[in-house]
């Protein structure tokens, strides 16, 4: 097989392979089935579903939802997309299903009365929302606040080495406590004994008196006086176990325990809400200690130029710090391939038999690699910037103006001012900043210069501060 | 015509430290702007003539055809192993079924660029380098300057653009490969529902998802070459130096590609 | 060495014109003019002999395909290689190499030759079969040729005058028999072979 055959093997492979995942990924059914009927879903909530989210019905998948957007009455519209060979009739309806737990939701169509006419494409049905996973979880959450709230109160009142003293008191309260009651109860043991036994005879008593009472009922009241007696007798059994409850937990109420003076503990409460307020005061100078350094701009960059003309190249690497709005520095590390440049004259005196002497002189301008600094202080005034200091290593100054909100830049920069060309470095250019990191810049070096003016093209890659503030953790989590 | 490069000299004493670093900085920045030199002339190479159509088609087959089953290999099992993996994380809360739209999400975003971008960097990167490498020791290259030919037109334009079009045409056979891979673990291993699991593999697919990975490849595809011919280019000191050259162009170009797979990715969502 | 390939560092001058101050295509234009042959003969080992040597010619002229198969197996037969068109460099003697190297460094027919280290590293019999191709390209073509060569008798047959390089100075420029016969210390150091005291690392002769 020769390379041409490989070759269209090979694309042709590649053709059949995009198209398969060109209509796999739209959702773009092969052959005969092309045609898709529509309809209009209209739900109070759509939250979940999506576009390309699946239409069933009795739980076949029929389609897709093929956007969804918002009415001006506060509901949202989903239009459905699916197989013409489904019919919508009058009375169909959507609803948005979860499939299982975790599972994305649907739209399960409710294709109407197969007795009722069919309707239209395109019409609009009612599309309604059951109560769902997402209302429990609503409710988890409210009781999740909830709990929060409390602990949340716990732990304010409890944190701290106050609070640590405080829960060991608590503990120690608690012990004592239990054991006043077990002491308690030890004590009235006696009462309790007999408030249970009169709780008992009192229930009994009931039984029997009823009983009584339906006999007296049925006898045409002979008796009555004695039951009125048994009754009295009732209550008075009644009221002394009622006492003696009463004698235990008012002894609670009085505080006399270690319970109530827990209570009514007055400096704990004091002390508690000192520890609050320093927290708190901590907390907001920490706050704009971290916005102060927030505000500390820095910009990385990435650029390589290189002069159509005398074939030179160089990439740099650049730092902006800019400490506050309108004043930057620069420092940028360059790498110049043929940053010195000197010449060396060879000539070569040879004669041939004493006859007249013949000249050959070479010319050699050697290069040297060179590692180059720029370091510059710059001031921006609305869409001018002014920058001085270190170019390529050498006293310069240069001047932007920034165009279309900064996406274009003219520059004009001026170095090395005493270098043996005579003339100062001159460089003029643009650069225009693409939306993304990217940047390109074209434009003329050593304008005064004839030897070395070229022409320039260079591009290069800006992270901007937020960039970094992402990466810069996630660079330092890779360290080891 | 662009300088070599040069050795470095070493030094001594408490600079030392600092030299090092100094002459890593160097090193990285001259890398930096041998690329884009580099880059410049193929660009300006490309436009001049004459336009070697044969050489284009040569590389691509050495590039991509000859290079495709390595990279269907990885595809598949890649995609294989993607699927086996999420299916033992998602059992755990019983989320299986959504085990295709994980490994076709990331085959095609993620992981068929950078996989083949890796594959093709030790393939044919290493390559170039070593066939520009010896070249450049035995004086090809000098001979072809002496014959009135631009090596870096004559040796660099065929080889990165095709790269740049032959990545991007493995990636969408190794995105294909790759999900049949999961399809194959999931189906006949796991037992998955072979319908829900094509249906779930590209419902939540978007085209952006597919470009996306390709615009990543041809990035790819122009490193790889570039940085590959750049070693072979540069390369000093006989077959020793060929093999370091080899060496380093699979390192670079395999670093290149992850470090520009976390920029383009932030660049294209 | 002369400017052709591309030098680590530098500028030269060639006929009063500087080279690399030229523009690329002007330089490609004066490097037309020029034939060169390397030390291990560089031949393309990619492509063939015939493919080597027709591979100015294919993108340097108009030439039909018959026209540069007839101007190819013209070259060969220059330096009496007929036939070996469809042989790979590597099936190639070192000798046969150095030759292929020639018929493409001919194929433009420049009017300048250079030779880098024709014969080094071969022996004495395929050395002076070379030195014998050279003569012939010498009377045939009647180019200009420049030969860097350490062997003097290469040098004593093909050149007209003969130069001593040492330390980066022409030392002496004579013609083959007076150079010969000459009393300066050093062209008489070289031409016994004797490295004396002060042995010089690199030394070079320019015979044209």
């Amino acid at each position: 097989m020769n390379a041409t055959a490989k070759i269209g093997l090979f694309a042709m492979a590649v053709l059949i392979g995009l198209a398969v995942l060109v209509l796999k990924i739209e959702d773009l059914p092969f052959g005969g089935k092309a045609r898709a009927a529509t309809a209009e879903a209209v739900f109070k909530d759509v939250a979940g579903l999506d576009d390309k989210s699946a239409v069933r019905i009795a739980g076949v998948r029929v389609g897709r939802i093929d956007g969804i957007r918002l009415l001006p009455d506060g509901t949202a519209v989903a239009r459905l997309l699916f197989d013409s060979d489904v019919e919508l009739r009058e009375g169909a309806y959507g609803q948005v299903k979860n499939l299982g737990l975790l599972g994305d939701k649907y739209v399960d169509l409710y294709p109407g009365d197969p007795a009722k006419p069919v309707l239209p494409e395109g019409t609009r049905i009612p599309g309604s929302v059951p109560v769902e996973f997402d209302q429990l979880t609503k409710l988890a959450e409210e009781i999740g606040n909830d709990v929060k709230q409390l602990t949340g109160a716990l732990s304010s009142s409890l944190g701290g080495e106050t609070g640590e003293e405080k829960i060991d008191r608590i503990v120690d309260n608690v012990g004592a406590l239990a054991e006043e009651l077990r002491a308690l109860v030890e004590a009235n043991r006696a009462n309790v004994d007999v408030t249970v036994a009169n709780l008992k005879e009192f229930s009994s008593s009931i039984r029997e008196t009823l009983a009584r009472l339906d006999r007296i009922l049925d006898e045409n009241r002979p008796g009555v006086k004695g039951s009125v007696e048994n009754i009295e007798e009732l209550s008075e059994k009644l009221k002394t176990s009622a006492d003696n409850l009463s004698s235990i937990t008012g002894k609670i109420d009085k505080g006399e325990g270690t319970l109530g003076k827990l209570v009514n503990d007055e400096t704990s409460h004091k002390n508690l809400n000192e520890a609050l307020t320093s927290i708190k005061t901590g907390v907001e100078e920490l706050r704009t200690t971290l916005t102060r350094i927030n505000r500390i701009e820095l910009d990385l960059g990435f650029y390589g130029e290189y002069a159509t003309r005398t074939e030179e190249s160089k990439g740099a690497f650049r730092i902006d710090v800019t400490p506050r709005e309108g004043k930057f520095y620069r420092v940028e590390l360059l790498g110049l391939p043929n940053g010195r440049r000197y010449d060396e004259t060879f000539r070569y005196e040879t004669s041939v038999d004493g006859g007249p002497p013949s000249v050959v002189t070479t010319k050699v301008t050697r290069t040297e690699d060179e590692f180059g600094l720029s370091a510059q202080l710059g001031y921006r005034f609305k869409d001018t910037t002014l920058r001085a200091g270190l170019i390529e290593s050498r006293g310069g100054f240069a001047i932007d103006q920034h165009l279309l909100k900064d996406r274009l830049q003219l520059t004009a920069e001026a170095w090395d001012f005493g270098r043996d060309e005579g003339d100062a470095q001159v460089k003029l250019f643009g650069q225009w900043q693409s939306r993304g990191a990217m940047f390109f810049r074209a434009g003329v070096t050593d304008v005064i210069n004839p030897a070395g003016r070229s022409f320039f093209l260079g591009a290069g890659i800006r992270w901007k501060d937020e960039d970094i503030k992402t990466l810069l953790p996630a660079a330092i989590g890779m360290l080891p | 015509m662009i300088p070599p490069r040069r050795e470095a000299v070493s030094g001594r004493g408490v600079m030392a430290p600092f030299e090092a670093f100094g002459r890593l900085a160097l090193v990285a920045l001259e890398f930096h702007g041998r690329c884009v030199a580099l880059l410049g002339l193929t660009i300006r190479g490309l436009f001049r003539r004459p336009f070697d159509g044969r050489a284009i088609a040569t590389q691509v087959v050495r590039v991509g055809v000859e290079g495709l089953p390595v990279v269907l290999l990885t595809a598949v099992f890649t995609g294989a192993v993607l699927a086996l993996q999420t299916y033992t994380g998602f059992q755990r809360f019983h989320a299986e079924a959504w085990v295709g739209s994980v490994v076709s999400l990331s085959m095609l975003r993620e992981l068929a660029p950078v996989l083949t971008g890796l594959m093709v960097a030790g393939r044919s990167g290493s390559a170039m380098a070593a066939e520009i490498g010896s070249m450049r020791v035995t004086e090809q290259i000098d001979a072809l300057v002496a014959l009135a030919t631009d090596p870096v037109q004559y040796l660099f334009v065929p080889r990165v653009l095709a790269g740049i079009i032959v990545l991007p045409m493995l990636v969408v056979l190794a995105n294909a490969f790759g999900i049949l891979g999961g399809y194959l673990v999931a189906v006949r291993l796991l037992g998955a529902n072979p319908v829900v699991y094509m249906e779930n593999s590209f419902q939540f697919l978007d085209l952006n998802d597919l470009w996306s990975g390709l615009i990543k490849a041809a990035a790819f595809g122009l490193l790889i070459t570039l940085i590959g011919c750049q070693q072979g280019f540069d390369t000093r000191g006989g077959a020793e130096g060929v093999g370091r050259s080899t060496t380093a162009a699979v390192v670079l170009g395999s670093l290149a590609i992850l470090v520009s797979d976390f920029f383009l990715t932030k660049v294209l969502f | 060495m002369i400017g052709l390939m591309a030098p680590d560092e530098g500028t030269v001058e060639v006929e009063g014109e500087n080279f690399w101050a030229a523009s690329l295509s002007r330089r490609d234009e004066m490097r037309r003019r020029f034939g060169m042959s390397f030390q291990e003969g560089a031949l393309f080992d990619s492509m063939n002999v015939g493919e080597n040597i027709a591979f100015a010619l294919k993108r340097h002229t108009r030439m039909t395909p018959a026209e540069v198969r007839d101007r190819v197996s013209e070259c060969l037969a220059l330096v009496r290689l007929e036939g070996i068109e469809e042989k790979k460099p590597s099936e190639l003697s070192g000798g046969m190499r150095r030759r292929v190297g020639f018929a493409r460094a001919i194929a433009l027919k420049p009017e300048i030759l250079l030779f880098d280290e024709p014969t080094t590293g071969l022996d004495p019999i395929t050395t002076d079969a070379l030195a014998r191709v050279m003569i012939r390209l010498r009377d045939r073509l009647n180019p200009t040729m420049v030969t860097i060569t350490h062997d003097l008798k290469v040098a004593f047959a093909v050149a007209e005058r003969v130069a001593l390089l040492d330390a980066g100075k022409i030392q002496a420029d004579l013609p083959p028999a007076e150079f010969e016969a000459s009393d300066d210390p050093r062209v008489a150091a070289f031409v016994r072979g004797d490295a004396g005291e002060e042995a010089g690392d690199r030394r070079e002769e320019v015979p044209e």
